[in-house]
C-alpha cells in the first residue's frame, strides 16, 4: 500500500461523520475524491457539521481577495454586485476598494456627474447600435488631472469597452487616447490593461498613436444610421485643417456621405455639452443644464479645440476607419 | 517556531526528503514534501528564515487559521500541482494578467472546486493566508464565474442575503448605476 493510500485510510478513519449523512454543504465530495484519483491523491475529504455555513458574508473576504474577485468581471457586474445589499455596496464602495479597482472618484460624484454618466452612456449606447467597426475614444475631463483623473478616465474608458463589445457586433478596434494621461499611468491602471487583452474579438488599441491621423476620415452615413456620431480629432489635425467633426442628428439621416474638413462646414452641427467640461470657457447659452449652440458658435469658443469641445459628450467614432486606413 | 505538543493525527508520508511538519488550528499535524509545504509562501518564508537546517526537526508550523478539513483540501491541491505543474520562468507583468485573467480554469481546477461555494471561501481564504496565489486566483475566478451568471436577486438566494435597502436608498443607487445597465435611460434626441 502506498504511503499516499494510507494517509486516505487515516484520514478516513479518522472520520467520524458517516458518508451517507455528510453535511449537503459540501455536496460534491465526489468530485473532489475524482480530483484526487485523477491526480493519484486520493484523500478522502469530509466536513465537520459543526463547520456547516449556510451563508457567506462578503465580509468574510479580505479586501485584496474580495479585488481579485471584482476585476474576474466587468464593471457593469461590478455595480450590480452594489445593490445587492448595504452592506455589499458600503463595501464596494469602500474608498480603498475603489481604488483597487481603478475607480475612485466614481461613486463621490454629484448629481452633475451621474448625469454625465448617463450621458456618456447614452453616447455609447447608441453608438452601440450602429454597425461600428471601429472606435476611438477620446480623452476625457482635463480637470484634476491627474489626481483624480486616471482613475475616472479608464473607468470610463473601461466601462465603455464593456459596453460596446457586448453591444456592437461588428466591432473590431478600440482605440483609447492617452490625452492628457501618463502612459505609464494609465497601464498600471489594472481595469483598463486587462480590458485591451480581455476581448477576444476587439482589438483594443493603445494610447496616443493613431496611424490613421493623416487620412481624411469619410463618414458613411449608411453606416452611422442612427446618427449622433462624433469624428473629431486632436489639436494638431485640426491645425492640419484634417477636422473630420461631425455631430450627426437626426435631421442628417437623409444624408448619404460626409466629408468634413472644417467643423465650419457643417452649417447645421449641433453640438452640447456639459457645463463643467469646459466651465467658464463655453460662452453660450445653457439649456437644462446643457450647453447648446450651432456652428456659429465655435468661433465663441476661443482656444478651445474641438475635442475638448467634444471631449465628454462623444466617443469619437472612425466608423469607416478600414476604408480609409 | 512553535511546537505543537500534541496532536490527534499525525499522517506520514513515506518518501524520501525533506519533511515539513504543520499543524492546523485543531492541532492536527501534516507532514509534507519541502517541495509542497513550499508552495505556500508563508511556509516558504518561515522555513527560509528559520535556515532549512531546522526544518528536518520535530518542530511543527503551527497554521492556526486553517482548519484541518481545508486544509486537507488544500493538500489534494498542492499535491496535485506540485506533481503536475512545470517550473515556469517569472513572467513580465502583464503577462502575469493575462494569464491571472484570460486563461481558462483548468479541467482539473475545475472539479476541486466545484463544491459548495462556502467551501471555495474557505479554500480561498486560508489560501491567501498560505500565499498560495495559484490557489486563490482560481478560487477568485471560479467566484467570479458563477457571480457572472447570476442577477442581483440570485446572488441575495444564493448567499442568504437579505434586501435591506430601503425604497428610497435603492432607487438611489440604481440612478447612480443606471448608466451601465443593459437598458440605460435614454436622452433626448438632441445628443
Amino acid at each position: 500500500m502506498s504511503s499516499r493510500r494510507k494517509l486516505s485510510e487515516d484520514i478516513h478513519d479518522d472520520c467520524t461523520v458517516p458518508k451517507k449523512s455528510r453535511p449537503s454543504l459540501e455536496n460534491t465530495p465526489e468530485d473532489l475524491e475524482a480530483a484526487g484519483n485523477a491526480a493519484g491523491e486520493l484523500v478522502d475529504v469530509h466536513v465537520a457539521p459543526k463547520c456547516s455555513r449556510t451563508t457567506v458574508s462578503i465580509h468574510d473576504l479580505h479586501e485584496n481577495i474580495l479585488v481579485e474577485i471584482l476585476q474576474h468581471l466587468d464593471i457593469v457586474k461590478q455595480l450590480a454586485l452594489q445593490r445587492v445589499s448595504s452592506q455589499w455596496n458600503t463595501i464596494l464602495t469602500s474608498p480603498s476598494v475603489l481604488r483597487a479597482r481603478g475607480v475612485d472618484q466614481v461613486f463621490y460624484m454629484n448629481h452633475d456627474l451621474t448625469t454625465r454618466y448617463i450621458e456618456f452612456d447614452s453616447l455609447v449606447d447608441r453608438a452601440a447600435c450602429i454597425e461600428l467597426v471601429h472606435l476611438f475614444l477620446g480623452r476625457q475631463i482635463r480637470s484634476n488631472w491627474p489626481e483624480h483623473g486616471y482613475h475616472y478616465h479608464a473607468f470610463l474608458l473601461s466601462s465603455t469597452c464593456d459596453l460596446l463589445a457586448k453591444k456592437s457586433p461588428r466591432l473590431k478596434t478600440i482605440v483609447l487616447s492617452q490625452g492628457y494621461i501618463d502612459k505609464a499611468v494609465l497601464d498600471h491602471c489594472l481595469p483598463l490593461s486587462v480590458k485591451r487583452v480581455l476581448f477576444d474579438r476587439v482589438t483594443v488599441c493603445g494610447f496616443g498613436t493613431f496611424p490613421f491621423y493623416k487620412h481624411n476620415i469619410t463618414i458613411k452615413r449608411d453606416v452611422l444610421r442612427t446618427g449622433n456620431a462624433i469624428a473629431d480629432t486632436e489639436d494638431r489635425m485640426w491645425q492640419l485643417g484634417a477636422i473630420h467633426c461631425a455631430q450627426l442628428t437626426p435631421d442628417d439621416l437623409e444624408a448619404t456621405f460626409f466629408r468634413i474638413r472644417k467643423a465650419k462646414e457643417l452649417g447645421k452641427l449641433k453640438y452640447e455639452l456639459l457645463t463643467d467640461i469646459v466651465e467658464s470657457r463655453q460662452p453660450t447659452a445653457l439649456k437644462d443644464g446643457r450647453w447648446s449652440a450651432d456652428t456659429s458658435d465655435l468661433n465663441k469658443l476661443g482656444n478651445l479645440t474641438l475635442m475638448e469641445l467634444f471631449t465628454f459628450t462623444s466617443c469619437t467614432i472612425y466608423s469607416a476607419m478600414s476604408d480609409s486606413v | 517556531m512553535s511546537t505543537a505538543a500534541s496532536s490527534s493525527t499525525s499522517e506520514t508520508i513515506a518518501e524520501p526528503g525533506l519533511k515539513i511538519k504543520v499543524s492546523t488550528k485543531e492541532g492536527e499535524v501534516f507532514e509534507l514534501d519541502e517541495k509542497v509545504a513550499k508552495m505556500s509562501q508563508v511556509i516558504r518564508g518561515i522555513l527560509e528564515d528559520l535556515g532549512e537546517q531546522n526544518g528536518g526537526d520535530d518542530s511543527v508550523l503551527p497554521l492556526t487559521q486553517v482548519e484541518t478539513r481545508i486544509f486537507r483540501k488544500i493538500l489534494v491541491w498542492l499535491k496535485y500541482h506540485a506533481g503536475h505543474d512545470k517550473e515556469e520562468a517569472p513572467k513580465a507583468e502583464e503577462d502575469e494578467i493575462i494569464a491571472r485573467f484570460c486563461e481558462e480554469i483548468p479541467e482539473w481546477d475545475q472539479k476541486f472546486l466545484n463544491v459548495d461555494q462556502a467551501v471555495i471561501l474557505e479554500i480561498m481564504l486560508a489560501a491567501d493566508y498560505l500565499d498560495i496565489k495559484k490557489l486563490r486566483g482560481l478560487c477568485c475566478k471560479t467566484v467570479a464565474n458563477i457571480l457572472k451568471t447570476k442577477t442581483v436577486e440570485q446572488i441575495r438566494e444564493m448567499y442568504g442575503i437579505e434586501n435591506d435597502f430601503t425604497p428610497e436608498e435603492e432607487e438611489e443607487i440604481r440612478k447612480q448605476t443606471a448608466w451601465c445597465e443593459d437598458e440605460p435611460p435614454r436622452q433626448g434626441s438632441n445628443h
